[in-house]
């Protein structure tokens, strides 16, 4: 306690009244609601005070006192003076060894016997032990008298469209310092661990509390707005050994994810969520590869990539799919063209949602230049082949050589061509048994004028398309059920 | 048998000074041969003043020098993770050319792209693996490996 302070506040209806002259006293009016006593040392509310109408206390005040937990005694009396009479507060504080009796003389001091030193010294042991739960009961107490679960409050807000604003309220005898990092990607925060916003000046103060507020702009945004986590970091005075649960690092370290968009500044923003459904990992797929693909909270395109398995460090742009209207859900089939991948293995796709990138066609990305944060999706897939030869849109003549690869094992492979007009596919060899990655060739047959679709069926059993046979449509699995995989088509047109 | 009742104090008070300095040995020797990542350093901000001189002035600073060590026999791996994605994704850097005969080895890293990643955290790890091709450059991980050693993380903060 500092010569001259009291050692003690009053608080009128929250607010800090002042006493008056050198007598310790308080004249209150007749408007005065709460009066309570804090001991500045400890903190703690030494007293809750029931006002009294002046008269019932003009003649004979109302006296009471209570032990002051940092030492001393404190006697606070309610009375009245004046015409009319005014409620007067007046309160004493008493040092311990001033109240302490002394009415006889000081004994001679005189040796301890040997059973008080050992008593003394065991209860120094105890004392010894009894430290750190002493310190721990201290400090669970004071949180607890708070009346509140936490001896620290925080709250964030959005008060402009892009303007975020944090309050902080803290207990003066439990927190030392907080600090705040907006997180903002644009403008780090000078200091690592971001800037002190307590101890301030701009504190406000409010009985054993300080509330602190602090505000921040993010700069502009587009497209699907930019993510951010803005954390308070709060550092407690010097902590028993073993900490008071409300003092948890988690609980001192306080996080929020916003997401400021060109609309405003969204608090806890919903998870942005990109899956593939459909199909399996690992899954045969033909080159016109249908994907389902499930968006939540996707708020830019989602491109897709693919990387075959012998570059995987390149990706090559196959499409893009938009993202769902703002708040929505989505779960949509789309097609994508992967002829060209796996043909010695299998391929991985690659959903990102971005607005960072604008690709083109076919464009290759090195796999370090594709966003790393933004939300994606992959999945690994296999084709049951390729057709190498002939390339799309290539001038083939009557007859002409067919090249292909199966990448599984069991197969028999038979050439079909489909003239586009005539409409029937037509098979142009006996099914030959397929070796996996191993190149086979088949001349097939074009007819008259016309644009053609060049296909390759893979089917386990070799009586399923035998050479010559016209088909109507392409079946998609033998009688047993197995499936048959489907190569192409690749479109060419007679030279 | 008064000499031995003499020593027995002593004999126990050795035996029980070695049983309290074998764990700490063990430890102490963990954590000297664990993977780790010598520069940058926890809380580095990218680019560093004379280290990332390759970083041209005013344009974005995506690669970084970094420098780590292994123990003797673990192949080293560098991985990288975006603290602002979620889930956790863990990317495997460009491989490490050559470990030196003290277990130190350089590498470069990618923190983000060109126009993604700036003003954003992201923490390094160095996975010490006893297979030399237990990772690949690109693969992505959920999940740091629980059959490789790794060393603490490192976060730096990438200014541009």
């Amino acid at each position: 306690m500092r010569h001259g302070d009291p050692g003690f506040t009053v608080y009128v209806d929250g607010e800090i009244r002042k006493f008056t002259g050198r007598s310790n006293a308080i004249q209150l009016d007749g408007s005065d609601g709460a009066v309570e006593i804090f001991d500045d040392e400890s903190g703690t509310r030494l007293a809750a005070i029931q006002l009294f109408e002046p008269e019932d206390v003009l003649n004979d005040p109302w006296t009471s006192d209570v032990e002051v937990p940092s030492g001393g005694h404190l006697t606070y009396t309610l009375g009245a003076e004046g015409n009319p009479p005014r409620l007067v507060l007046s309160v004493r504080h008493e040092a311990q060894a001033s109240i302490a009796p002394s009415t006889s003389p000081e004994p001679k001091r005189q040796a301890r016997p040997l059973w008080a030193r050992r008593v003394a010294f065991a209860a120094c042991i105890l004392l010894m032990l009894g430290t750190t739960t002493v310190s721990i009961v201290r400090y669970d107490q004071l949180i607890h008298d708070l009346g509140w679960d936490e001896p620290f409050a925080v709250r964030f807000a959005a008060v402009d469209r892009r303007v975020l604003q944090v309050n902080v309220t803290v207990n003066r005898n439990v927190i030392r310092e907080v600090f705040i990092d907006w997180g903002d990607s644009t403008n780090p925060d000078p200091a690592p661990d971001g800037i002190r916003i307590y101890p301030s000046p701009d504190a406000k103060r409010y009985r054993r509390t300080f509330v602190i507020s602090a505000r921040h702009e993010y700069p502009p945004v587009s497209g699907e707005g930019v993510s951010a986590t803005a954390r308070v970091r709060l550092v407690p005075f010097a902590l028993p050994r073993t900490r008071p649960e409300t003092l948890t690092e988690d609980k001192l370290h306080h996080t929020q994810a916003v997401l400021v968009t060109t609309d405003g500044i969204i608090l806890d923003p919903p998870q942005a969520r990109l899956r593939v459904a459909a199909p399996e990992p690992q899954a045969i797929v033909s080159t016109a590869t249908e994907l389902t693909v499930e968006m939540s909270a996707i708020r830019a395109p989602v491109h897709v990539f693919g990387a075959d398995a012998t570059n995987p460090l390149t990706y090559r742009y196959l499409g893009s799919i938009p993202p769902p209207a703002p708040g929505k859900k989505s779960r949509e089939a789309h097609v994508v063209d992967t002829s060209g991948l796996g043909a010695k293995g299998s391929f991985k796709l690659v959903l990102v949602s971005t607005s960072l990138l604008a690709p083109v066609p076919a464009q290759e990305f090195p796999w370090q230049d594709i966003p790393r944060a933004a939300p994606r999706a992959e999945i690994e897939l296999r084709h049951a082949g390729a057709i190498l030869e002939p390339e799309p849109d290539a001038a083939v003549s009557g007859i002409d050589t067919v090249r292909a690869v199966a990448s599984i094992r069991g197969q028999y492979a038979s050439v079909i061509v489909h003239p586009v007009r005539e409409g029937r596919f037509w098979v142009q060899n006996a099914p030959l048994p397929a070796l996996e990655f191993a190149e086979f060739r088949v001349a097939a047959r074009f007819g008259g004028r016309d644009q053609y679709e060049v296909w390759v069926a893979l089917a386990a059993d070799p009586t399923l398309l035998p050479e010559g046979a016209v088909l109507e449509q392409r079946p998609l699995a033998d009688s047993a059920g197995r499936p048959v995989y489907w190569l192409g088509p690749v479109f060419v047109h007679l030279e | 048998m008064s000499a031995f009742r003499l020593l027995r104090p002593s004999v126990g008070l050795a035996l029980c000074a070695v049983f309290l300095a074998l764990p700490a040995q063990g430890a102490d020797a963990g954590k000297k041969n664990g993977p780790v990542l010598l520069s940058p350093s926890d809380g580095d901000r990218i680019p560093r003043p004379e280290v990332d001189a390759n970083c041209p002035t005013g344009q974005a600073c995506r690669k970084i020098f970094v420098i780590g060590r292994v123990a003797a026999g673990q192949t080293p791996f560098l991985a990288v993770t975006p603290l602002g994605a979620s889930p956790q994704r863990i990317w495997i850097q460009p491989p490490i050319v050559a470990t030196k005969p003290d277990g130190t080895f350089d590498g470069f890293v990618y923190l983000g792209t060109d126009r993604e990643g700036v003003g954003e955290k992201f923490s390094i790890f160095v996975f010490g693996c006893p297979q030399k091709d237990r990772f690949k450059e690109a693969d992505l991980l959920t999940e740091l490996p629980i059959d490789c050693a790794v060393s603490p993380p490192v976060t730096v903060l990438r200014l541009r």
